[in-house]
């Protein structure tokens, strides 16, 4: 039985990356019992996949991660009775927000995941004029067909354009919220576009990128339709 | 939620930022307000590798069980976050509440290796607690340390308010009691100390004064005042299942090197070899029953959710209810599965069985530890293993599936001749050509020996304690001469073989059995920039020759010298459990070359008894 997560990792557990909340998810669900179903072969792994790794220091408010459980009838639990178990064994910040019967042939969330939104929040000290001149470049930004930046890869400086990965965006109340690409397709990493828009003339001289507070609220497939909204809960 | 008291700069910038968050899985969380005594438990080396320690979790549960006790852990800080620390000035803190060290009544510092004693003052110096005990006032935490370095507390004696001289589970409650009514009676930190001294197993270093001959060698060791003790005792358990074990174990969100639940089967050892000084100073082998091990091994399974379990022990097949206890965890539900891992085993027939229903055979290697290339020098330190064991015991392995083995041997062992140093390859070429000897089509391709050598450290209360070190280069041309010998063997392109770093050996080796008078050269060594000395990375051999120089010390006097029996030995104050009388007898017998036998087979009177518990009341109802 496919079964998608949804989850917040909130608090100190920001500084906890990838592969430690794999392992740590793992333990979570051995704790809290859920029939999980297990690889086969000489070391069994559960089968579990995470929808898109979060960033070291990004809080996220809705993330997802589909698991396989038995089919068994006399192992089957309720969607209520799981997030009671797995909430029971979260660490501090960690929170189960759905749990979900997905579709046999629903693509995994790693796969489909198409577009992520994300909420930057700066600094409480920045100037007031800040969100007015951020929203003025914002707006030449969004009429641009393409906006080239550059990032660090393994070759040296790369250039790569960034407005086509960028769906909405907008600022107000020293907060940006946008729509960016993310997954296997095309991905971009929100501190990538925050300090293009800190190296622009007019805002070069806030330092917006000191003190900034950065989480992802929800992920999208291609239709534009968020994980959660796929299968039912069981009851 | 308790938030890092680091930024968020300061914790991006760092490698690893979760090792200082805290807010693990079975994390304690208590109302510091509501305790009476703060204790920061404290591994003084990285979070990875202080949260594989067994005795932490032990006494952190331990701890915590009392509710008048908090009990927190503090763990070195990398040196990206040391240079942060000392250049922002921020206080070391705790993990549970982030709170400084400093404001903590005790630091509780585990020692468990000699190369770790500067970053015991990095610690202290983080903290903002003064290195020197005399200097330390009301306001600071009481420093007390534990681990089997205090079995030779002397060179750490200046940095440390109070050790404790044994297993934690027996003095301790009695030590929080005394600590609680001093301060009740609002008694000094010295008066406190004062009687602490006379809780079992405690030693207060600055209740003692020492006095040297003109050669350096000690002229007198004995207590200030009448009241304070003139031997500390180390304190032992009696009976394993009277006392309680980690409820909850922490599960790290990092990957730390021990990711397993530690299941502790028993204490002490049989077997007596005589360069060992767990297998000595942890007299007698107490075990725990299967059942109680059961219960333990289903509550932490359920309490981590962990995959693995590690049975940890000093000789794992010695323990008498292990195929009980092995069957019970392979034979498992899938969602409750476990890989077990077995340390320290001896290879027969059924550690072999055991081994090869819990790990893939093709893809694992066995481990064999003979320690010394020749039978006579086996006897010499009485490893109680013959070359036929060996020999067997691959055999078995080899036609098992397995064809990787690992070897451990020690170099600079008390009567170690070339022949012995030329054993090490003859006995691994030995097993090669046994290996070879199987038909093709029923061995798994080709044999990989691999061959390890470190060199032998003499510890305080082992027969050996007397015995002499070689000097760097010696060690360096002895691991040479084993190396080109391989070259001539037939297999040696099955074979490879390394060895340890001899310079960080003789200055484990000057630790190991030093005097209060070396406290100088670490503290010169910390303020020069020795750190984390047992990482290979960060070793400064220069800053310690340098250190030793402007000390007025040398390090030969404290390695390069056999001691007589007669010259009191800067840990003689302590009564380890084992007579001085066994291990004067024990360091002839192995001078003749005659083994003695193990305690299951005949007592040899090495005075444990005196525990009232243990192997040596077995059979005896």
């Amino acid at each position: 039985m496919k079964i998608r997560i949804k989850f917040s990792k909130e608090g100190t557990l920001r500084f906890v990356g990838h592969l430690d909340i794999m392992r740590y998810f793992q333990k979570a669900v051995r704790r809290a019992g859920i029939p999980i179903r297990y690889s086969e072969g000489y070391s069994p792994h559960q089968i579990m996949s995470f929808a898109a790794p979060l960033g070291m220091c990004v809080t996220g408010t809705g993330e997802y991660m589909d698991i396989e459980t038995k089919d068994e009838e006399q192992l089957l639990l309720s969607s209520a009775e799981c997030m009671r178990r797995l909430n029971a064994e979260m660490a501090e910040g960690m929170k189960i927000l759905s749990y979900r019967q997905i579709p046999k042939e629903t693509e995994n969330a790693m796969a489909s995941v198409f577009s992520a939104d994300y909420r930057v929040e700066f600094s409480d000290e920045t100037d007031s004029r800040f969100t007015e001149i951020l929203s003025g470049e914002i707006e030449k930004f969004m009429k641009e067909d393409s906006v080239t930046a550059v990032k660090e890869g393994k070759n040296g400086p790369k250039e790569f354009d960034i407005r086509s990965m960028v769906h909405e965006l907008k600022a107000e109340d020293r907060t940006m919220t946008m729509n960016i690409s993310q997954g296997s397709t095309a991905n971009l990493k929100p501190q990538a576009l925050i300090a293009y828009f800190s190296e622009l003339e007019s805002l070069r001289d806030f330092k917006i990128m000191s003190g900034i507070r950065i989480i992802r609220t929800e992920l999208y497939d291609i239709n534009h339709k968020r994980l959660d909204e796929y299968g039912e809960e069981i009851s | 939620m308790t938030e890092p008291v680091l930024s968020d700069e300061i914790l991006m910038a760092v490698e690893k930022p979760a090792r200082y968050i805290g807010n693990e899985i079975n994390i304690a969380r208590k109302d510091p307000a509501k305790a009476a005594i703060r204790f920061a438990i404290c591994f003084p080396d990285v979070y990875e590798i202080g949260m594989s320690h067994i005795g932490i979790q032990i006494l952190y549960d331990m701890f915590n069980r009392r509710e008048d006790v908090y009990c927190e852990r503090v763990f070195s800080p990398w040196t990206d976050l040391d240079r942060i620390l000392r250049e922002k000035k921020i206080p070391l803190f705790t993990l549970e509440t982030q709170e400084p060290v400093k404001n903590f009544d005790f630091l509780g510092i585990t020692i468990q290796y000699e190369m770790c004693y500067t970053n015991i003052l990095q610690i202290l110096d983080l903290s903002g607690i003064p290195i020197h005990a005399d200097e330390r006032t009301e306001e600071d935490p009481l420093v007390i340390g534990g681990g089997p370095c205090t079995y030779n507390p002397e060179p750490l004696a200046d940095f440390f308010d109070l050790f404790y001289i044994g297993e934690g589970e027996v003095s301790y409650d009695a030590l929080f009691d005394l600590y609680k009514k001093c301060r009740e009676e609002g008694k000094t930190r010295q008066e406190f100390l004062r009687e602490a001294a006379k809780v079992p197993g405690i030693y207060v270093p600055s209740l003692y004064e020492v006095s040297y001959h003109e050669d350096g060698t000690i002229r007198s060791f004995s207590p200030k005042y009448p009241d304070v003790p003139s031997s500390v005792k180390r304190q032992a358990v009696k009976d394993m299942d009277s006392v309680t074990f980690i409820g909850k174990p922490l599960v790290p969100f990092i990957k730390v090197v021990q990711d397993r639940i530690p299941l502790e089967i028993m204490r002490g050892c049989i077997r007596g070899c005589r360069f060992c000084q767990a297998g000595n100073v942890y007299r007698p082998l107490r075990e725990h029953s299967v059942q109680y091990l059961k219960d333990c091994a289903d509550r932490m399974i359920k309490a981590t959710g962990n995959e693995e379990i590690t049975l940890s022990s000093l000789s794992s097949s010695d323990y008498s209810g292990l195929k009980e206890l092995a069957e019970y965890l392979i034979d498992r539900d899938e969602n409750e599965k476990i890989n077990i891992s077995l340390p320290s085993l001896r290879i027969d027939a059924f550690s072999l069985d055991v081994m090869s229903r819990i790990q893939d055979v093709r893809k694992s290697s066995l481990t064999f530890a003979p320690e010394a290339g020749t039978q006579r020098l086996r006897d010499v330190i009485n490893k109680g293993i013959t070359e036929e064991d060996i020999m067997t015991g691959s055999m078995n392995a080899f036609r098992g599936g397995w064809s990787k083995v690992k070897f451990y041997f020690m170099l600079g062992l008390p009567t170690e001749t070339e022949e012995d140093r030329a054993g090490i390859p003859a006995l691994c070429e030995k097993a090669a050509e046994l290996y070879y000897s199987i038909p093709k089509e029923e061995r798994n391709g080709k044999v990989r020996i691999t061959a390890s050598s470190s060199f032998f450290v003499p510890k305080p209360f082992t027969p050996f304690q007397w015995c002499s070190m070689c000097t760097k280069e010696e060690y360096l041309s002895r691991a040479y001469f084993v190396k080109d010998t391989f070259r001539k063997m037939l297999n040696f392109k099955s074979m490879k073989y390394e060895y340890h770093d001899a310079e960080v050996t003789v200055l484990e080796g000057a630790f190991a059995r030093g005097d209060r008078k070396i406290g100088r050269v670490i503290e010169t060594a910390y303020r020069k920039g020795a750190l984390f000395d047992s990482w290979t990375e960060c070793f400064k051999p220069l800053i310690w020759e340098e250190s030793f120089r402007e000390t007025g010390l040398d390090t030969g006097f404290y390695t390069l010298r056999e001691r007589s029996t007669g010259e009191v030995l800067p840990w003689d104050f302590i009564n380890a459990g084992v007579s001085r009388k066994f291990l004067e007898r024990e360091w002839d017998r192995a001078k003749q070359g005659i083994t003695t036998p193990n305690c299951r087979e005949q007592c040899s009177g090495c005075g444990a008894i005196q525990y009232g518990g243990g192997v040596c009341y077995e059979n005896q109802n």
